[in-house]
């Protein structure tokens, strides 16, 4: 495993080597750095020429100046070494505090964007495939289409134009008329309708119950000034959890006898994170990354030891579901207290708390929840720029790789010893069909980070593809390095991750 | 895993022109080309719309700014006007016309570099490979969209659209050339292309005309999906300033100038953008649709297997006869039907089955005789594309047209299922132990520590040695016929009363199948439940079953008890399957065969070639054969040291069981493996050593038939091209004279002429292999090399096979090296027999010295364990050897 591992390193090592060797003699004949120096007329271009030639080392022919970067970059790999700088920029600057502060919110950004499009990929391509042909497969292939052949930039000046400005000047007088409420809801029952499916008289009596209680909940979150002063309360928390609970059980134990003590002890742990949660409500305003991260592992490891104790003969699956339900309540309690502090935030942002330009609201002081509101809200457009392309591919590849194992003989052999319909799926079909995904991610990776790039610029945020771009119009080859030393990194190491966590999960592929 | 076969263009054509929505993208591809090219002219051509979208014209809103989503004044500018008055249809024509063009260059470079370096890589292996693959390594650290930035300021705005198309498709082609080479190397390893290079065909010819024309389906769909990325690649670069820059404009450029303009003038951010996604969409469209028609699964029955569609109907009364025995399972009026393309296919019909309690009843049919059918849907494990009709009851319960929940109940737990292939049928990622501890986990109210233990117990029932230790390994540690052992403690896990083994040792060994017959037959008489089997192969029948039912076609053809169908088989179709049978003894006790061998073989006496005048056909000295090892893993030897020669005009019979070294040893013979010892000489020349040059000539002296005739004929090529490739590259034959050549080959393998411009899709298993063996002896080979050339084919396709195979033998007189696993297939063709074990000879000698009398003990194993089409003969053979 450590050979492995170290092999690896090695390997991942001479990639990034060759790869940032192949940017740097392109990025050094993209053009002269000194190419508005030499324009220049007046006393000082000789000693600026100079100046730069000596800070870019740009007498040195090009395969030399790569070395020479390599050197700078080796300070900051290896330990004791200062002046760790990745090299200057064109105002003699060192590049690395820049590439610290962009590094930051593009790893937020496509960080979030991965992870939720593998999520809402992820389910709508299993069940498309279990559901093949039915209304909603169809729907999530003409959406899927729809979106593999959005360009990202137009997409996010759409979003940026309409949805932003429309959503703030909602939440400026958050009013409905009944008539949209009405609207609202009868959309929202058709999605559930589609979603679950069935006969005709059973998507027409969703219709009418997802419909119903939209309308409903709609209708009393407005009068009761929900959205301008939103939160869950300690009781949102506790039927949320519950519900958690219950809906983990039944898809990874299932609502049998021989697992009921799963279920009791997923709620169990669901109620006792709540209290947990409702206890802590005064170390909330103060709260620290440090004091959050305490929290939310007690309350994870709480639900685990109750699943372990009351989960009987089956307490190795009651612990990880029970712990996994206190990760819900976390969630939840984490959700309540952003809510809380809307508010606050509203106020500090001139009342347009949907940003649309940067990456956080400059000079915001406020508490941990605030600033992390802040944040949340400014990630909310690019992400969902950058989700509706990549989810597009994640439901296709899962659809495709879902039918396939569906159509194998392990899983026919599944059915005919007469396991339920719950268990062949999760069970026998779902983990071989999301393997090969882990490479996908992994591969996918710079891809992302193509989509990051355009939607920053879109955003105006000041990351990495700020550095890139800028960096590249002013011929300023140091930035543009740096920028390709992290994608080289960072793919590298998605891709040892995906490769540790396939040979981790699939028994077939030995680590030698 | 080989690629599957790829379809016919004119089957692409019919299937991509159903696809609804792709022939609607089409439309709308065409429209949009047709349009932006003619609108504002191309090259010297000058377009319809007469403005000119490089001119300011005066502003008819009179630069007011409007937030609507449409522009103000429609009529002379139906797309609006710019800031500065230029007619804004002109300039979206003009751009998405250069967005075109680019997408197209990129398309056009990226596949042409993709297609010939992947191919290359694929084909060559080596350091071509290495360093596609370490390209590709490096490329994936690269976001395609800087890297594309960083190469198109480095070109300076060279050669404008056409030098951007160029540059990007400089960076676009990895992902297809990884594709092609996946392909290629699947295809590689196809036997239609080891047939032509054991012909002597050059890598040129090999990779142009039996390669790349196989993967055009990928490369086509690849291509398109290539120009769809192209589209967005380019206007995102232009949207960041790097691609198209003014005076020049695309629309992408487009987007990017007007983007400013979004709250005065959203229209001229609107139009461009929607063309994108149309072109986008339309193409991405079409590479769906192109993909379902290369597609060659589609159009065959696939898909989830949950219950099919059921219909039942009421049996009728109850007859009661044999009143004695209760049926265990009755099946009355039984009929599958799948819908294929819009149409329901018959499978079975009218299918009746009685099985009593503890009885075997097995039935026996050939390959879509619908058995395998019956059985699965009893339990309603077929495709949801199945459809069943009639009645099963198992113990008076219905099972067709059942709830799932009933059916869930039944399934393991009172009907336990044996499948064929125990590899694929246990899942990769579980532990047997576990998968099997699932049945009575699901079925009994049961601790998971008992159920552990009762899994080591059945493990113990089922003959895996080391029960305990096998509890947590996975199914790829274990040996083909333990997985078979799993699957059976699987099946009798929650001691049903009815198990339905479906084919259960034809992925088997013989020896091992000998031992998993015993095994089911000692289950059989221990648990008392009754067996539904269900096979091709009558031995296995015979010493096994109780009751046989013949199926042919999708119907009951006879049923009776298994010692009077045997004996007095009374369908003309049960008597032609019972004679096609080749049965193992049958030769060498009737002597007749085996004297007229003698004669005209003199030297096939003893077990060392005695010298003979002539050089003897083939002749191995000490062979040697290893598959390099990779990395870590060594080198392994599959042939070790053996030594054998063939006369001229003999038949020599290679036998052995699967990982023997008999295959392999075989394509060493023809030089599609390189040897790593010893000598092969055929007809004196020894060609272990020889360059590729070198053997050329040589080549026309042996040929080979392979086993699977679907994968030895190449899909693209006709039946006459097939044949007449040989003798084009050896003989410069062409015209009328390659044809009455080939026509003459079809006669020989009884074949009518018409079918020379037949593709092999349009052939029947047997007609194919018919044409493979033509092809082999179109150059009238001194050695032909036949590696299991029936074992594909069913029993009366068989026979009739080899019939023609033993006369054009006996007429043309070659020396053959007989590769197979059945002795008694063996039996009807060889004078001498050479067994294999592990990569040496065990034991070589005449036909009779090793049927009669084995001085092996692996020879004897192996002559016990083949089961014998005769009832009674095979109870002796078992008992003899020691079985229950």
């Amino acid at each position: 495993m450590l050979v492995f591992i170290v092999r690896r390193v090695i390997v991942s090592g001479f990639i990034v080597l060759a790869s940032t060797a192949l940017m740097y003699v392109l990025v050094a004949l993209s053009g002269n750095p000194l190419q508005d120096l030499l324009e220049l007329n007046g006393p000082s271009r000789q000693a600026r020429i100079a100046a730069r030639t000596e800070a870019l080392n740009l007498d040195v022919p090009i395969p030399g100046r790569y070395v020479l970067w390599l050197a700078e970059v080796g300070r900051c790999v290896f330990p004791g070494g200062d002046g760790c700088t990745l090299g200057l920029d064109r105002q003699n600057r060192p590049v690395l505090p820049q590439l610290d502060a962009a590094l930051g919110s593009t790893l937020r950004l496509v960080l979030a964007a991965t992870v939720l499009s593998l999520l809402v990929g992820v389910v709508a391509g299993v069940v498309s495939a279990l559901r093949q042909y039915s209304t909603f497969d169809h729907a999530v292939t003409v959406v899927a289409f729809l979106c593999f052949s959005l360009p990202v930039f137009w997409v996010s000046t759409l979003l940026k134009q309409y949805v932003a400005i429309d959503v703030n000047d909602w939440l400026r007088n958050p009013e409905l008329t009944y008539v949209s409420i009405g609207l609202v809801a009868l959309g929202t029952g058709g999605v559930w309708a589609v979603v679950i499916g069935g006969d005709l008289r059973r998507r027409l009596v969703v219709v009418a119950v997802a419909t119903a209680a939209t309308s409903g909940t709609l209708a009393w979150l407005l009068t009761a000034g929900w959205f301008t002063r939103p939160s869950l309360g300690i009781g949102g928390i506790a039927v949320s959890a519950l519900v958690a609970a219950f809906l983990w059980t039944a898809l990874f134990a299932g609502l049998v006898p021989r697992t009921r003590s799963v279920l009791y002890a997923s709620g169990a742990a669901a109620l006792a994170g709540t209290v947990v949660a409702g206890l802590a409500q005064p170390v909330m305003a103060g709260m620290t990354w440090l004091t959050f991260g305490l929290l939310g592992a007690g309350i994870v490891t709480l639900g685990g030891v109750i699943g372990w104790c009351l989960g009987g003969a089956t307490r190795r699956l009651a612990a990880q579901l029970a712990g996994l339900t206190g990760a819900t309540v976390v969630a939840a309690m984490s959700i309540d207290q952003l809510l809380r502090s809307y508010p606050a935030l509203y106020r500090a942002t001139g009342g347009r708390p949907i940003a649309t330009t940067g990456s956080r609201t400059p000079n915001l002081t406020g508490t941990f929840w605030e600033t992390n509101l802040d944040v949340a809200l400014h990630l909310a457009l690019p992400t969902l720029a950058i989700l509706a392309i990549s989810f597009a591919s994640y439901t296709r590849y899962t659809r495709a790789s879902m039918l396939e194992v569906l159509g194998q003989d392990y899983v026919r052999t599944a059915r005919a010893k007469g396991l339920n319909e719950r268990t062949v799926v999760v069970r026998h079909s779902l983990r071989n069909a999301l393997l090969p995904l882990a490479t996908l991610v992994a591969f996918d990776f710079a891809g992302v980070l193509s989509g990051a790039v355009v939607t920053e610029t879109v955003f105006g945020w000041n990351g990495m593809g700020k550095l890139f771009t800028t960096g590249l119009t002013n011929i300023d080859p140091n930035p543009v390095m740096a920028f390709f030393l992290v994608t080289a990194v960072a793919t590298v190491a998605f891709n040892l991750v995906a490769d540790l966590a396939y040979a981790f999960l699939d028994p077939r592929i030995r680590i030698r | 895993m080989t690629a599957p076969a790829p379809r016919s263009t004119r089957t692409v054509l019919r299937r991509f022109r159903r696809h609804r929505a792709a022939m609607g993208g089409l439309v709308v591809l065409a429209i949009v080309v047709a349009l932006t090219f003619s609108a504002v002219g191309f090259g010297p051509v000058p377009g319809w719309w007469a403005l000119d979208y490089r001119i300011p014209m005066p502003l008819l809103d009179a630069g007011r700014p409007t937030l609507t989503a449409m522009p103000p004044n429609l009529g002379e500018h139906p797309f609006g006007q710019d800031n500065i008055g230029r007619d804004y249809f002109a300039l979206t024509m003009k751009g998405g016309q250069q967005s075109l063009i680019i997408a197209f260059v990129v398309g056009i470079v990226g596949t042409t570099i993709g297609t010939v370096i992947g191919a290359s890589a694929g084909y060559f292996r080596g350091w071509v490979e290495a360093v596609l693959m370490r390209l590709t390594d490096v490329l994936i650290t690269i976001p395609l969209i800087a890297v594309a930035a960083v190469l198109a300021v480095s070109s300076g705005g060279f050669g404008g659209v056409w030098g951007l198309g160029l540059f990007l498709g400089l960076v676009t082609w990895t992902p297809l050339a990884r594709l092609v080479r996946g392909e290629v190397l699947a295809l590689r390893e196809r036997e239609f292309v080891d047939s032509a290079r054991s012909i002597g065909a050059s890598s040129a010819r090999i990779i142009a005309r039996h390669i790349l024309p196989n993967t055009i389906g990928v490369i086509i769909v690849a291509a398109t999906l290539a120009i769809s990325s192209a589209i967005l690649l380019e206007s995102a670069l232009s949207f960041l300033g790097f691609g198209v820059t003014p005076p020049d404009t695309s629309l992408g450029q487009l987007i990017n100038t007007y983007r400013s303009a979004m709250t005065v003038r959203p229209w001229l951010f609107w139009w461009p953008g929607v063309l994108i996604v149309t072109i986008a969409l339309a193409v991405n469209v079409i590479g769906d649709g192109l993909r379902d028609a290369f597609d060659p699964r589609a159009g065959r029955t696939t898909g989830a297997g949950k219950s099919g569609a059921t219909v039942a109907t009421r049996s009728a009364a109850p007859r009661r006869d044999r009143a004695d025995r209760v049926p265990i399972l009755e099946v009355r009026g039984l009929g599958v039907e799948f819908r294929v393309d819009g149409e329901w296919v018959m499978a079975s019909r009218d299918v009746d089955l009685r099985v009593l309690a503890g009885e075997v009843l097995a039935v026996v049919g050939e390959s879509g005789s619908g058995k395998s059918v019956t059985a699965m849907a009893i339990l309603g494990l077929l495709p949801t594309s199945a459809r069943t009709t009639g009645s099963a009851r198992l113990a008076g319960t219905e099972l067709i047209g059942a709830r799932p929940a009933t059916l869930r109940g039944v399934r393991g737990d009172d009907v336990g299922l044996i499948f064929q292939e125990p590899l694929t049928a246990l899942n990769p990622v579980l532990t047997v132990g576990f998968q099997v501890a699932e049945v009575l986990l699901s079925h009994q109210d049961i601790s998971p520590g008992r159920a552990r233990e009762r899994v080591i117990e059945l493990f113990g029932l089922v003959g895996l040695s080391n029960a305990a230790g096998r509890f947590d390994t996975f199914p790829h540690q274990l040996s083909g016929g333990q997985r078979q052992r799993v699957v059976i403690a699987m099946a009798i896990a929650c001691d049903p009363v009815l198990l339905i083994a479906d084919e259960p040792t034809t992925a088997l060994d013989v020896t091992v199948q000998a031992e998993i017959l015993d095994l089911l037959r000692a289950l059989h008489q221990r648990l008392d439940s009754a067996i539904l089997l269900i096979t091709h192969d009558l031995g296995v029948v015979a010493d096994l079953a109780d009751t046989v039912v013949v199926m042919k076609d999708g119907r009951v053809v006879e049923a009776g008890p298994v010692q009077r169908v045997f004996s007095a088989p009374q369908q003309a179709y049960t008597r032609a399957l019972l004679a096609a049978v080749p049965r193992l003894g049958a030769q060498v006790a009737g002597g007749a065969f085996a004297v007229r061998e003698r004669e005209r073989v003199p030297a096939a006496g003893a077990g060392v070639a005695a010298p003979a005048p002539v050089p003897a056909a083939l002749d191995l000295r000490n062979l040697v054969v290893d598959y390099p090892g990779r990395r870590r893993t060594p080198a392994f030897r599959a042939v070790d040291d053996v030594s054998f020669a063939i006369a001229p005009g003999e038949v020599l019979a290679l036998v052995g069981e699967s990982g023997s070294g008999k295959t392999t040893i075989g394509r060493a013979v023809v030089g599609l493996l390189p040897v790593t010892g010893g000598s092969v000489s055929i007809g004196g020349a020894d060609v272990a050593r020889l360059s590729r040059r070198e053997l050329r000539p040589l080549r026309r002296r042996s040929a080979i038939v392979f086993q699977d005739p679907v994968a030895s004929l190449n899909p693209r090529l006709t039946i006459g091209e097939s044949i007449g490739e040989p003798l084009h590259l050896h003989e410069r034959l062409r015209g009328a004279g390659l044809d009455r050549r080939v026509e003459g080959l079809l006669d020989q393998v009884r074949l009518p002429h018409a079918y020379r411009n037949r593709y092999p899709h349009e052939l029947s298993g047997g007609q194919r292999q018919r044409v493979a063996i033509a092809r082999a002896l179109a150059l009238g080979p001194d050695l032909l090399v036949a590696d299991e050339p029936t074992s594909a084919l069913d029993a009366t396709v068989q026979a009739h096979v080899l019939e023609l195979f033993r006369d054009l033998q006996r007429e043309q007189g070659f020396a053959c090296l007989f590769i197979s696993h059945d002795l008694a297939v063996v039996e009807i063709l060889a004078s001498r027999i050479a067994v294999l074990r592990r990569g040496t000879v065990v034991e070589i000698g005449t036909r009779e010295e090793i049927l009669r009398n084995p001085r092996d003990p692996y020879t004897r194993r192996l002559i016990e364990s083949a089961p014998v089409p005769d009832p009674d003969e095979q109870r002796a053979r078992r008992l003899a050897r020691g079985g229950p």
